[in-house]
């Protein structure tokens, strides 16, 4: 759902965003597969309902890229393609961690054009005359944090100190914002391993007891309301964390009615095996 | 990878030191910090090191002064020895924090240094000493401990990012230089001319502290406008040329550089810069500049 920094946003030539009503019919949904070497993407630019886009990028007059960045390091190169597929590649050891991925259509030359119902657009720009400069934005995608999930808020690590059974967990914030799960080395090597049923779901349960412990260090380290440099917000996956969670209709760790083990087994419940029903 | 402190210790040492002001640890650290043969073996405990290449250390015995405000000169040498780590690494404070660390072992800087205040302002030891005396305050411990914090690495938990840009004066060295290696390679590639010199890039760099900051933090925030490589080079470029030519020009004091980078902002917001050639980028924030100045 668009928020009001989308609804104000104005432009003075149609863009296909979400929140942005140009294409009252449009949607620009790129799909973005990362690769299995993990400096990879494979971006599908999926136009839908906006034959005026479509036919720019077909006449060569736009193209569908997509913006890589690592802000920490001042880190940002766009990727042209000419069709409505690409295949990118970042150099990860150069990088260090991964990237922010923005597909968007921008103009790669200037364009003037009048506008009518068959573009797609909304009525408002029917018959209005457009002159779109070098660089215009078409449609842009949402940005795609790589390290979105909250999977990739965890770092397991064995540390052999540890006695048998027990975890410890501490929060990184350089690196991006992550947890360091450090665990004993049996129970490193019981949740590396696969297995049945009751296996994967007491290795679940385990990472949900990390995740909780998680939740309660966000809870005390970022109480407040996350803005700033140094607040959480300025942590892409816990701002999609967040996101995750608020569309779940869960409390957040800025909140007063934020419990983390109440919240983490919302997200990750226990299982119980099949098998204990018979016991 | 570059031998670099243990990310989640280092965090951890660090926030505890700043939990409480004026806490039994924090006099702990100043304490320790007046000896380089115990702040070593204090911070050593606490924070392994990973990584398997060690970054060479600096080859001159640095003073307070020089290590604090280094001048042009010594910040080129600086950067000569670390040429080789790449952006990535030289983002990180464990990198810089180890690196300091190191210049300590090798007898290169002391610890006080890292308690110095900036200008000709009370030297580290000084200040140390002052805050952990009986007329010190809590607040005088923090704020001693957080500038020991900053210099040796930068401080994100209370900086954000920036901090390794900014207070660590080896990170700052490494980061002014590789930008204006950045755009002179930029213009060289341009054959346009121009009569920027790497000095006065350096010189528009180096105008002063809020400036500088107020480059940075265009450069590395998470909406920076400046994080496509070829408009920021562009941007220090004009600057550049904009200092040699008229040093009173409004756009080189740092207020006017935010209004400018907001101007820019708002062109991003609609258009993709990056996909411009470097002399169409050129024209264009040439002429924000002059119509800034105008």
């Amino acid at each position: 759902m668009p928020g009001v920094a989308d609804a104000v946003r104005v432009f003075a030539h149609p863009v296909l965003e979400e929140g942005n009503l140009s294409f009252p019919n449009g949607e620009y949904a790129p799909e973005i597969q990362i690769g299995t070497d993990g400096s990879s993407a494979v971006v599908r630019h999926i136009v839908r309902q906006a034959p005026f886009i479509e036919r720019l990028v077909e006449r060569k007059q736009a193209v569908c890229s997509c913006a890589v960045s690592i802000p920490i390091t001042g880190y940002r190169r766009l990727f042209e393609t000419g069709g409505f597929e690409q295949k990118i590649k970042w150099d990860e050891a150069q990088l260090g961690e991964p990237p922010i991925l923005c597909p968007l259509i921008v103009c790669r030359e200037a364009v003037r054009h009048t506008l009518s119902r068959e573009d797609g657009v909304h009525q408002m720009w029917v018959n209005k005359e457009i002159r779109l400069e070098k660089g215009a934005k078409l449609a842009i995608g949402p940005a795609y944090r790589m390290m979105s999930s909250l999977q990739s808020l965890l770092s397991i690590e064995k540390d052999d100190s540890l006695q048998p059974g027990q975890i410890h967990v501490s929060g990184c914030s350089e690196d991006g914002f992550y947890f360091k799960v450090r665990m004993a080395s049996d129970l490193y090597g019981f949740i590396q391993k696969p297995g049945g049923e009751a296996r994967y779901f007491h290795r679940s349960s385990i990472l949900t007891h990390a995740c909780s412990s998680c939740f309660a260090l966000l809870a005390k380290e970022y109480g407040d309301n996350g803005e700033g440099e140094d607040g959480w917000r300025s942590h892409a996956n816990l701002r999609a964390l967040a996101a995750e969670m608020e569309s779940k209709g869960l409390n957040i760790w800025n909140t007063d009615d934020f419990f983390p083990e109440k919240a983490a087994t919302a997200m990750w419940p226990h299982h119980i095996p099949s098998q204990e029903e018979n016991v | 990878m570059y031998k670099r402190l243990n990310d989640a210790q280092y965090t951890g040492l660090r926030k505890a030191l700043l939990k409480q002001k004026g806490s039994d640890l924090q006099r702990e650290f100043l304490q320790v910090a007046r000896s380089d043969g115990q702040f070593l073996p204090f911070v050593r405990r606490q924070v392994e090191t990973k990584g398997e290449k060690e970054a060479s250390i600096f080859d001159e015995r640095l003073t307070e002064h020089q290590y604090k405000e280094p001048t042009k000169d010594t910040e080129q040498r600086m950067y000569k020895v670390w040429k080789d780590v790449p952006p990535e690494t030289a983002c990180r404070v464990t990198f810089w924090g180890e690196v300091t660390l190191r210049h300590i072992e090798n007898g290169l800087i002391q610890s006080t240094y890292l308690a110095a205040n900036g200008g000709a302002l009370s030297g580290g030891l000084e200040r140390i000493d002052r805050a952990l005396s009986s007329s010190g305050n809590e607040k005088d411990i923090d704020s001693c401990v957080r500038a020991i914090l900053r210099r040796m690495s930068g401080l994100p938990e209370a900086r954000g990012n920036i901090s390794v840009y900014v207070n660590c004066p080896f990170g700052c060295a490494w980061w002014r230089e590789r930008l204006a290696e950045e755009v002179c390679a930029l213009i060289d590639k341009s054959s346009s001319g121009s009569k920027a010199s790497r000095d006065g890039i350096l010189n528009l760099l180096r105008q002063g502290q809020e400036y500088w900051e107020t480059l940075v933090r265009l450069v590395i925030s998470r909406n920076s406008v400046l994080g496509d490589r070829n408009v920021r080079d562009v941007l220090i470029w004009s600057l550049a040329e904009t200092l040699e030519s008229d040093k009173e020009n409004s756009v080189l004091k740092s207020q006017n550089l935010k209004s400018l980078c907001r101007l820019l902002g708002v062109r991003c917001a609609w258009q993709e810069l990056g996909i411009l050639e470097t002399f169409e980028l050129k024209t264009l924030i040439d002429n924000e500049i002059l119509s800034m100045a105008s």
